[in-house]
């Protein structure tokens, strides 16, 4: 509209936004800067939903398995059976929750899910193996919560490897394995530095995104486009601020990462922060094209919450490996951002490798970013026009 | 008072179908997720990046790479005789897992010296590295001739996996699935609807009719309970053509069993519109209480026993919990209300909670 103006006030007009530009930049990172500061209750919920996101998902998103709830079945009741038995309670993988004397009854509670993983041993077992007869046992897994079921019966597995290898058979060949970057296998290490960039991604997407449609919602947009602010200016001093947020945020977990939770950073901090930059250009340019699709505030956050983050979340490899997914999938996951940068986040945290081997993802990323800002500018434009 | 209820309830399915692309989302988002949950996530293993190095280059050494190869887990990346390419290959990630075969390894053999291999693997995941030095000791085992063979002190287990004997991915996801999306349409689409009307100002038309605080409140929420049980219903239907999933037990009770959550989790989103002024903070709030809780501390992926003390207390006022385990007890095990009761128990102990919370603080706003 504002070009139909007379070109002379357009010219004079230009060569003022010229000389004004860092000014009006200024002005609207004000202005969105009091916005977020006039709402009391956004303030606190920005810096504190982090830090609980991050306690909650340390502690909680764990795959090693402790305290499976075991029943047990006795049948044998002689001092070779029991001390199998305990073979299995001294191990801090099982958690006796039930002895019966029935195998009726182990149904009920592997029913109720008193029990996940259920031991039977059967009458005859010390006879057998005086005999000089390998013994059998029985075990039962819930395959309903097939995590907890499936690690507690390799557990079992290895914990009768174990009262075997006691007894003096071994093999020839031992197999003996050498684990790089975790040598503990901790999955809190590779869980933990994931959740930052959930975070990161959370926020800085739903922030854009909702911002730009609230001015929509509630007409002040077109107060906006009356002034003298052109497409390009209005978009940048709305990412700024939210870049500014997730960056704070970001510095705001990362202790909580080290200090709380003690993930040994195994490369440098310089290489993170920077190869944080090309992902949050991703995330702020998709909250950017998620408000030219969303009409109002509430289509804003369910697109951001359903479309866009929890599918980036399931296909990124954050708690679901990607290699254990069919050909088809694997192939999405490319156009993942999330997926690249966690490869970043966990290759400096846990391998401690550089620029030298993540240039590739560091990339991929920065050409998506501006690929998607550019794709949002233009219908961010069209739908001005 | 029902016609008032109802006059509110249509207007906001009005309101919802005018917004067709809320609708949208809200039932096609369960859809997608079935999909991906159902085809793309699994946790089985599989295509591990395998490098051989075999420093040895007798036979026995080339038997063991092939075994390992022919397991159906492992994918060749390299296969070298220098061990120094190592390093390369697992900074890059190309390689996940090594088998080193040592110099002597197929004289040891041949001379059956006891002997060692050496198998090196990616720890940053350590689920799939147990995983995989799981599959790499049994196959090391099976190639292995045993010395000092004797059959006495073996105890062999028989394992069986019961109510999912495949342990389908599908199968074990749905349930935490359904609590999910039931959790997430209720709590959500219910406090942003009621947070609407104060940031747009229509609360105080709706004051000024003769709708009182139960009305407003019972109008707001039917027509997301119908969403969200027509959701869940299709999801779970659509999970039972598609992956199998089996609906053992009744259907009355699962049909009860949902109501009741959903009541529970619709109370909660209540509650959470009484604390917000803006849609942005109920959606916080919403995602915070109710999402995330019901992802990561009901037990529908990582396990409640592994979580140290203090959290595992913090589960018991997650419903998601008490459903979850309800669900899986009626949907896979075909279960009867005698194993599940203390859920339901559980249940309203909560939802009556909840909506107490949650008329007192309404009508104190109202």
């Amino acid at each position: 509209m504002r070009e139909d103006r007379s070109p002379g006030s357009g010219t004079t007009r230009d060569s003022g936004a010229e000389v004004g530009t860092m000014r009006t930049l200024i002005n609207i990172l004000v202005k969105e800067l009091l916005q977020l500061r006039r709402d009391p209750k956004i303030l606190p919920i920005l810096f504190i939903a982090p830090v609980m996101q991050l306690l909650i998902l340390g502690y909680a998103a764990t795959t090693d398995v402790r305290r499976v709830e075991l029943a047990v079945c006795d049948l044998d009741r002689t001092a070779q059976s029991r001390e199998l038995v305990e073979r299995f309670t001294r191990s801090t993988y099982f958690e006796m929750t039930g002895v019966v004397d029935a195998q009726p009854a182990l149904d009920a509670l592997l029913q109720s899910g008193a029990a996940r993983v259920a031991l039977t041993i059967p009458a005859g077992f010390a006879d057998e193996r005086s005999a000089g007869r390998p013994g059998s046992v029985q075990l039962l897994a819930d395959g309903a919560d097939a995590m907890t079921g499936t690690l507690g019966l390799s557990y079992a597995t290895s914990v009768l490897q174990g009262s075997s290898a006691l007894s003096g058979a071994g093999p020839l060949v031992e197999l003996r394995p050498k684990v790089l970057y975790n040598p503990d296998l901790v999955s809190r290490n590779y869980m933990v530095p994931g959740t930052l960039s959930m975070i990161l991604m959370v926020m800085t997407m739903l922030l854009t995104a909702m911002a730009l449609v609230r001015e929509s919602e509630l007409g002040t947009m077109e107060q906006l486009l009356v002034t003298p602010l052109k497409p390009q200016h209005l978009i940048v001093g709305k990412l700024i601020p939210f870049a500014l947020v997730g960056i704070v945020e970001f510095l705001t977990a990362l202790p909580v990462v080290l200090f709380w939770f003690k993930v040994p950073l195994a490369g440098s901090f310089l290489t993170l922060a920077v190869l944080t930059l090309p992902f949050m250009l991703c995330t702020l340019g998709l909250g950017l094209f998620i408000s030219t699709m969303a009409q109002t505030q509430q289509q804003a956050m369910m697109l951001t919450a359903f479309v866009f983050i929890l599918p980036q979340m399931l296909l990124s490899g954050f708690a679901f490996p990607i290699q254990n997914m069919p050909r088809v999938f694997q192939l999405l996951t490319y156009l993942v951002p999330l997926r690249y940068y966690l490869v970043i986040l966990r290759g400096v945290f846990l391998k401690g490798v550089g620029f030298a081997v993540l240039w590739p993802e560091a990339a991929t990323l920065a050409g998506m970013g501006v690929g998607i800002l550019l794709l949002a500018r233009v219908r961010f434009r069209r739908r001005l026009g | 008072m029902l016609r008032r209820t109802l006059a509110i309830a249509v207007k906001e399915l009005l309101q919802l179908r005018r917004d067709p692309r809320t609708a949208l989302t809200l039932l096609g988002m369960p859809i997608l997720l079935l999909f991906i949950y159902g085809y793309a996530l699994s946790f089985d293993v599989q295509h591990i990046r395998l490098a051989v190095v075999d420093e040895d280059g007798s036979r026995a050494a080339r038997d063991v790479a092939e075994a390992f190869l022919q397991s159906g887990y492992f994918d060749l990346v390299s296969h070298t005789r220098d061990v120094r390419v190592l390093d390369r290959l697992f900074d890059t990630g190309r390689a996940q897992a090594a088998l080193v075969v040592p110099p002597r390894y197929g004289a040891d053999v041949a001379s059956l010296t006891p002997t060692t291999l050496q198998f090196v693997l990616d720890g940053s995941d350590s689920q799939t590295a147990n995983t995989i030095l799981g599959y790499a000791r049994q196959i090391v085992s099976s190639v292995s001739p045993v010395v000092r063979a004797s059959a006495r002190g073996v105890v062999a287990g028989v394992p069986l996996v019961w109510y999912n004997p495949d342990l389908a991915s599908a199968r074990f996801l749905v349930p935490g699935l359904l609590a999910f999306i039931m959790m997430v349409t209720a709590v959500i689409a219910t406090a942003l609807a009621v947070v609407r009307e104060k940031e747009r100002g229509t609360m105080e038309s709706l004051r000024a009719t003769p709708v009182v605080a139960v009305e407003l409140l019972a109008g707001k929420t039917l027509p997301y309970l119908l969403v969200s049980f027509v959701a869940a219903s299709g999801s779970l239907l659509l999970a039972h053509l598609l992956f199998d999933v089996p609906v053992r037990g009744s259907l009355v009770w699962l049909a009860g069993v949902m109501v009741l959550f959903l009541a529970v989790s619709l109370g909660w989103g209540i509650f959470i519109s009484t604390l917000a002024d803006t849609q942005q903070v109920a959606f916080q709030l919403g995602l915070l209480s109710s999402m995330l809780p019901t992802l990561l501390l009901s037990g529908f992926i990582f396990p409640i026993s592994s979580m140290p003390a203090g959290l595992r207390i913090i589960t018991h006022i997650v419903p998601a919990r008490y459903f979850l385990e309800a669900l899986r007890g009626i949907v896979l095990k075909g279960a009867g209300p005698a194993s599940w009761w203390p859920q339901i128990v559980g249940l309203v102990v909560y939802g009556a909670v909840v909506f107490g919370l949650a008329t007192v603080r309404t009508v104190r706003s109202l």
